[in-house]
C-alpha cells in the first residue's frame, strides 16, 4: 500500500505507526535511492552501506523534517551528500587524489560482481566515470533518470543555469570519449 | 441509432444472463489520475522529446547507445532490505539511548546535581558504615569478655571472689588491731580522739 509522503510523515510522528510509516517509506523509496546511489559508487556493496547510512539518517532525522521541501527531495539530497562523502572517504583512504576519479570506479566497475556489460555499455560507463563527481551525477540524472532541472536545482542545491551547463558540458565529454575509444 | 441500442440491450441481455452478478456491479472505472496529470503529461512529453533531438544533433554516437542499467544486485534484495534496516534502525536506536545517557550525564546541568547526590551519598554510607563498625567492635569486646569468663570454670570464679572479699576483711581487722594497740600503748583516749577529729 503506497501511501502519500504527507500520511506517511503524520504516521511516523505517532509512536504507535513510527516504524510501519517508516517501513514503507523505506519501500517506497528504495529502489529510487538504490539506483541513484548505485550509479554514482558502481560497486553494489558500497551502495548497500550507504542505502543503509541513509535510512539510517533518515530515520534520526525525520521528526526535524519541515514540509517545505517534497520529501523526495530531501531524500535525494542525503543520498546524494552520503554518497559524495563515502566517495571522498574512500578515495582519501586509498590515497586517490579527489579529482582522479576514472580510474578508481573503473576498477570498482571491473571487480563488481553485479556488473554485466557488453562491450559498448562498458564503454559508455567508463566515458561517464570519466567525469567529475558532480558533473558525473548531473549528467546520470538527467541523461537517465529524465528528472527536471528544477527538482535536480532542489536537489544538488545549484541554479538551473549552472546544471544546464554542467550536463551541456558532460554530454560533449562523454561523445569526445566515445568517439576516440 | 436505434440499431445500436438494440445492439447494446441484447448484449447487456447477454451479460444479465451469462455473470449476473458482474452485470450488477458499476461500470464505471476505479483507475483515478491526478487532476494535472494529463495536462502536465504532454509537458513531460514535449520536454523529453526536446531533449533527445539536442542529443541526437549534440551527441550522435552516444544517443545510438541503447538506455538499459548493466547494474545487476542480488536477488530479493529490495524485498528484503526494508527488514534489514529496520533492524538496523532498531539496534542503533538502542545503542543511541545509551549514548544519550552517556551524553546527558557530561552535561553539567545533569552531571553536577547527579554527583553532589552520590558524593552526598557515599559519605552517608561510609558513615553509617563507621558506626556499625564501631559497634561492632564493642559487641565483639564484650562478647570476648563473656566468652572468656564463660571458657573458666565457675568454681574458680567463685573462690577468686570469696577469696577476694575474705582478704580485704583480714586486712581491715588486722588494721584495726594496730590502730588500737597504738592506742593503748600511747595512753590516747578515744573518745577524745573522735571528739578531735
Amino acid at each position: 500500500m503506497d501511501l502519500s509522503d504527507k500520511e506517511l510523515l503524520v504516521q511516523f510522528h505517532e509512536p504507535e505507526t513510527r516504524n510501519y510509516a517508516f517501513n514503507l517509506l523505506v519501500r517506497q523509496y528504495q529502489k529510487r535511492l538504490y539506483w541513484h546511489i548505485r550509479k554514482i559508487l558502481i560497486d553494489h556493496d558500497d551502495t548497500d552501506d550507504v542505502l543503509q547510512n541513509v535510512f539510517i539518517k533518515v530515520w534520526k532525522n525525520l521528526d526535524g523534517f519541515k514540509a517545505e521541501s517534497q520529501l523526495y527531495t530531501w531524500l535525494y539530497r542525503i543520498a546524494t551528500n552520503e554518497s559524495i562523502n563515502f566517495l571522498n572517504k574512500k578515495k582519501k583512504h586509498a590515497g586517490i587524489p579527489l579529482d582522479d576519479v576514472s580510474s578508481f570506479l573503473a576498477n570498482n566497475l571491473e571487480s563488481d560482481s553485479y556488473y554485466k556489460a557488453d562491450e559498448i555499455q562498458s564503454k559508455l560507463q567508463k566515458a561517464i566515470l570519466t567525469l567529475p563527481d558532480k558533473q558525473r551525477i548531473v549528467f546520470n540524472m538527467k541523461y537517465f533518470d529524465n528528472i527536471k532541472y528544477e527538482e535536480m536545482s532542489k536537489i544538488l542545491e545549484t541554479s538551473v543555469g549552472a546544471l544546464k551547463a554542467s550536463y551541456h558540458h558532460a554530454v560533449k565529454k562523454v561523445e569526445d570519449y566515445l568517439i576516440k575509444h | 441509432m436505434n440499431a445500436k441500442n438494440n445492439i447494446s440491450n441484447s448484449e447487456d441481455d447477454d451479460l444479465n444472463e451469462k455473470a449476473p452478478h458482474l452485470s450488477k456491479l458499476s461500470g464505471k472505472s476505479p483507475f483515478k489520475a491526478d487532476n494535472d496529470y494529463f495536462d502536465s503529461f504532454i509537458l513531460k512529453l514535449e520536454d523529453h522529446i526536446a531533449d533527445l533531438e539536442e542529443i541526437k544533433t549534440e551527441a550522435p554516437v552516444l544517443s545510438n547507445i541503447p538506455k538499459y542499467s548493466p547494474f545487476e544486485l542480488p536477488t530479493n534484495y529490495f524485498d528484503e532490505f526494508p527488514t534489514k534496516i529496520q533492524d538496523v534502525v532498531n539496534n542503533k536506536t538502542s545503542k543511541t539511548n545509551i549514548f544519550e545517557w552517556i551524553t546527558l550525564l557530561i552535561k553539567p546541568n545533569f552531571a553536577i546535581p547527579v554527583l553532589t547526590t552520590f558524593l552526598i551519598a557515599f559519605a552517608g554510607i561510609n558513615y553509617i558504615e563507621k558506626q556499625s563498625k564501631v559497634t561492632d567492635t564493642k559487641m565483639e569486646y564484650q562478647l570476648s569478655e563473656e566468652e572468656q569468663l564463660y571458657l573458666i570454670d565457675e568454681s574458680i570464679i567463685i573462690d577468686a571472689i570469696v577469696s577476694g572479699t575474705s582478704s580485704g576483711n583480714e586486712k581491715t581487722i588486722e588494721q584495726n588491731t594496730n590502730i588500737e594497740n597504738y592506742l593503748i600503748e600511747n595512753n590516747i583516749d578515744e573518745r577524745i580522739l573522735n571528739y578531735e577529729l
